[in-house]
């Protein structure tokens, strides 16, 4: 009897001991903050980073005060040998400054074979097209044509995304008479002589979204001027070599389609924060480059909400 | 889809190689012309949709649908062997469409002796009641959450099992993200103290324990990468007394479900009974907070689940009583069931020639009073009852009567209290969403001569809701004859007479037929099955409507 005690005191005591293992190797508890640092990419510690958490909202509430309304993204296709491409630019451009202000931010991605660069001469050398705008053209066009928009990336027809620019004002009134999903809040802060920039982007679901949301951050560059054809002008005067080409889509912080706001599903009333570090092309123009940053459904492609914000 | 099937090769050499090491005698074995046995079951369903406006059912593209598998398990001495063939070609409406595909997601090997079981490969397993760790499979909902790791369990004692397991879990072709680590560990000691059971006495300790690792994917929160439950529990039972628990503790698991608390969960669990002849009483409470255990943070369904909570309510059977079920609410409830029943002695007044028997049974679910407080991570909870949040009540009472040697019948009455918004939408603080509901069924069994038998119900139910989406009364009634061993039909019409939308009154009209011959089980039916909820042990998944020709055959060998 005692040595059958005995060796059910070992028995125990064994699988204590392997229990308390797994216990404390098993176990994670955290403690609050339950957000992350939000460093994002950037490294650790890095000075302006840091900083410009500071001047970014207030973590816990970053909305508190701040009135959501809808905004609307017309990503514009066009090429610089597309002579048909200024005409619908300028009314994107009306949209833009005149129709809906500061509520439709435009993207104009260069990309097909009419922004191919040409490869002699002094005309059309430069070139604007990105790796991301190729996916998106490829994605959505169903033919090498431009120019032509989207909207919010919502269907025109079944799978059939585009729109010609003379629907674009009625769809933008008619995406920006929808409630808003989602809040963005942006905040940039640039290193003039790094060349560096920071962006916090803040994000608040107003519904419930689904785990397919992701936030994609781009960069446009405004006011670059260089050559641009245009058939409404004649003979040697279609070759524009003082066009003003407006908000330039010059790539994405994360990704053409950006990245997953969370692994899953988003809940209503959520706010995230994420963080990048960009180091800034020296050929842009700091002054006139802008971020936008927008939250979309990844599945069905279509933006739930959008918002720009100046690096400088 | 074709599933991610294993490869064979590794899978067989392994078997080769635990052989080759377990024991010399096992290969001395080998050499012997004893081959073993093989042994197995079969079992496919299949229907043949039509469109049907009335119920909203609808049709599919491929016509028919079925599911099917079949299950191989080779034995010899005390090793085993086996797999199972599963197909969904395509699944039956109702069921998961990550299902679709065929292949074979269960394979294990198994070897066993008194002191030592060895598994690799899929195996199913619970410590304690569940609320730890539960790996089952229920076809009905369309769960298999079965575990493919390494399983050891031991007894080298006796009265002392341990055991401890590591794996992943099925997640339908896939497997699950979190990587499952887990322990448990059961003394009985009317084993080992034989004099506890000479003086009837039967006492039993345990103590579980689990973790899952998953990464923390998430760009935004800092979540726990191991997250672990762990408890213990006791019984005590003397002659017709029984007295069992169990308490489980979950650390902070921020997960989909449960929006992301880092609360830590915990469940409690009491079970009393008191059984004598004709007579037995089982009481029971439940209090569950924050404790359902994925392995992974994304499932909102009823998949990858890796406890279960024991349900504290009765599961009816008869169709018109299934309207209703409760579906177990793993973020918080409280809940307590009374089940007695009560066999009135034959050859006495009440009792009469045959006797009766009377089951009372009452059951009672409520929510807990949760405030979050300054952070929506964080909320505080009573640890009583929320008295003005409930979720369900059932009040039922059954008289079953043998007449005479032919002719028994069973009634039941069934008052049942259903919060619609917590049980079907989810949200915990809905309490305006209920529904009242009174059913009433007659069945009878008459047994004709050459092993004839003739059975019948009468159903009723009515409910006072209000609500729109509510589907008001409904009147059923069923005929089934049978011939044992072979034959079985059956006749029934479910009747939504109160639907208060004068056309969505259907007749859910079924015609069944079976077949058995050996150990063979064919099948046949015509009819409509209605929407609703189907509930085993308090899991629930939503079944569509449906109108066609259902085939199912099974067969073991």
């Amino acid at each position: 009897m005692q040595t059958f005690t005995i060796m059910i005191k070992h028995q125990i005591s064994l699988l204590l001991t392997l229990t308390l293992i797994l216990i404390v190797a098993g176990c994670d508890i955290i403690e609050e903050p339950y957000l992350e640092p939000s460093l994002g990419d950037c490294p650790a510690g890095y000075e302006l980073a840091l900083s410009c958490l500071e001047d970014a909202p207030d973590i816990d509430d970053p909305f508190a005060g701040v009135t959501i309304e809808k905004k609307v993204m017309l990503e514009e296709f066009t090429g610089h040998t597309c002579g048909n491409c200024p005409a619908a630019s300028e009314i994107a451009v009306k949209l833009r400054d005149e129709t809906y202000k500061d509520r439709m931010i435009l993207v104009s991605v260069h990309e097909g074979g009419l922004a191919e660069p040409k490869t002699t001469g002094t005309k059309y050398v430069t070139d604007y097209r990105t790796e991301e705008g190729k996916d998106l053209f490829d994605f959505f066009f169903p033919a090498d044509a431009v120019p032509f928009g989207l909207i919010n990336r919502t269907e025109n027809d079944p799978d059939f995304y585009l729109y010609d620019q003379f629907k674009w004002e009625t769809v933008v009134g008619e995406q920006l008479a929808l409630p808003a999903e989602a809040g963005i809040i942006i905040t940039n802060c640039y290193d003039e002589d790094a060349r560096e920039l920071v962006t916090i982007v803040d994000v608040k679901y107003l519904i419930e979204g689904t785990d397919q949301e992701y936030l994609a951050v781009y960069l446009i560059e405004d006011e670059v001027v260089n050559w641009q054809k245009d058939y409404r002008l004649s003979g040697d005067q279609q070759d524009i070599p003082d066009y003003h080409h407006h908000d330039i889509f010059r790539g994405s912080l994360n990704g053409t389609w950006g990245r997953p706001l969370s692994g899953s599903v988003v809940p209503k009333d959520q706010t995230y924060r994420v963080t990048f570090c960009h180091d800034l092309d020296p050929e842009f123009d700091a002054a006139h480059c802008k971020i936008v940053a927008f939250v979309h459904n990844f599945e069905t492609k279509e933006i739930r909400q959008v918002e720009m914000a100046l690096v400088q | 889809m074709i599933g991610k099937i294993p490869s064979f090769r590794p899978f067989l050499l392994s078997i080769i190689c635990l052989l080759a090491l377990l024991s010399s005698k096992q290969n001395l074995r080998a050499q012997e012309l004893n081959l073993g046995n093989i042994s197995g079951s079969f079992q496919t369903d299949a229907q043949w949709y039509f469109e049907d406006k009335l119920i909203s059912a609808q049709t599919v593209d491929e016509n028919i649908r079925s599911n099917s598998f079949l299950q191989l398990v080779y034995q010899r001495g005390d090793f085993s062997a086996g797999i199972r063939y599963e197909a969904y070609l395509n699944p039956l409406l109702g069921f998961r469409g990550e299902y679709q595909g065929q292949g074979v997601p269960y394979r294990f090997a198994n070897y066993r002796t008194d002191k030592l079981e060895l598994t690799v490969g899929n195996f199913y397993d619970q410590f304690g009641s569940g609320m730890i760790f539960r790996a089952y499979q229920e076809w009905t909902l369309g769960i298999d959450n079965s575990v493919d790791g390494v399983r050891v369990k031991l007894s080298l004692l006796p009265g002392f099992y341990v055991k401890a397991l590591t794996g992943r879990q099925r997640k339908f072709w896939d497997k699950s993200a979190g990587l499952l680590r887990g322990t448990d560990a059961e003394w009985f000691l009317h084993e080992s103290f034989p004099k506890l059971a000479v003086n009837k006495w039967q006492i039993s300790l345990g103590t579980s324990f689990m973790s899952r690792f998953l990464e923390d994917d998430d760009v935004n929160l800092i979540l726990p990468e191991n997250v672990s439950t762990y408890g213990a529990r006791f019984s005590v039972g003397k002659g017709k007394f029984n007295f069992n628990g169990e308490y489980a503790y979950k650390i902070n698991d921020p997960i989909n479900k449960n929006l992301f608390s880092y609360n830590s969960g915990n469940g409690i669990f009491f079970n009393a009974s008191y059984n004598t002849k004709g007579l037995g009483i089982i009481a029971t409470a439940k209090r569950v907070d924050n404790l359902d255990f994925r392995s992974e943070r994304n499932p909102l369904v009823e998949e990858l689940t890796i406890n279960f909570l024991p349900p504290t309510t009765l599961q009816h059977l008869y169709r018109l009583s299934t309207l209703y079920p409760y579906a177990t609410q793993p973020q918080g409830e409280f809940g307590a069931q009374l089940d007695i029943i009560y066999k009135i002695p034959k050859k006495t007044a009440i009792g009469g020639k045959y006797g009766t028997q009377i089951t009372f049974n009452y059951s009672r679910i409520h929510g807990l009073n949760k405030t979050y407080t300054d952070s929506i991570f964080k909320y505080d909870v009573e640890f009583s009852p929320d008295m003005d949040n409930r979720y369900f009540e059932d009040i039922n009472l059954e008289v079953s009567r043998k007449w005479s040697k032919k002719l028994k019948t069973t009634f039941s009455y069934i008052n049942l209290f259903y919060n619609k918004g917590v049980i079907e939408l989810g949200d915990q603080d809905n309490n305006q969403d209920s529904v009242r509901i009174n059913i009433a069924v007659l069945e009878f069994t008459y047994k004709l001569k050459n092993k004839q038998t003739l059975r019948g119900e009468l159903q009723g139910m009515f409910t006072n809701a209000k609500l729109d989406e509510d589907q008001g009364d409904w009147v059923m009634a069923l005929l089934e004859y049978s011939i044992r061993p072979n034959w079985f039909f059956s006749v029934f019409d479910e009747y939504n007479y109160g639907n208060p939308d004068p056309n969505k009154r259907p007749h859910y009209f079924n015609v069944n037929s079976a077949y058995r011959f050996g150990a063979n089980r064919v099948a046949l039916g015509f009819g409509r099955q209605r929407a609703g909820l189907l509930c085993v042990g308090g899991i629930c998944r939503v079944v569509p409507a449906s109108t066609g020709l259902t085939f199912s055959m099974t067969s073991t060998f």
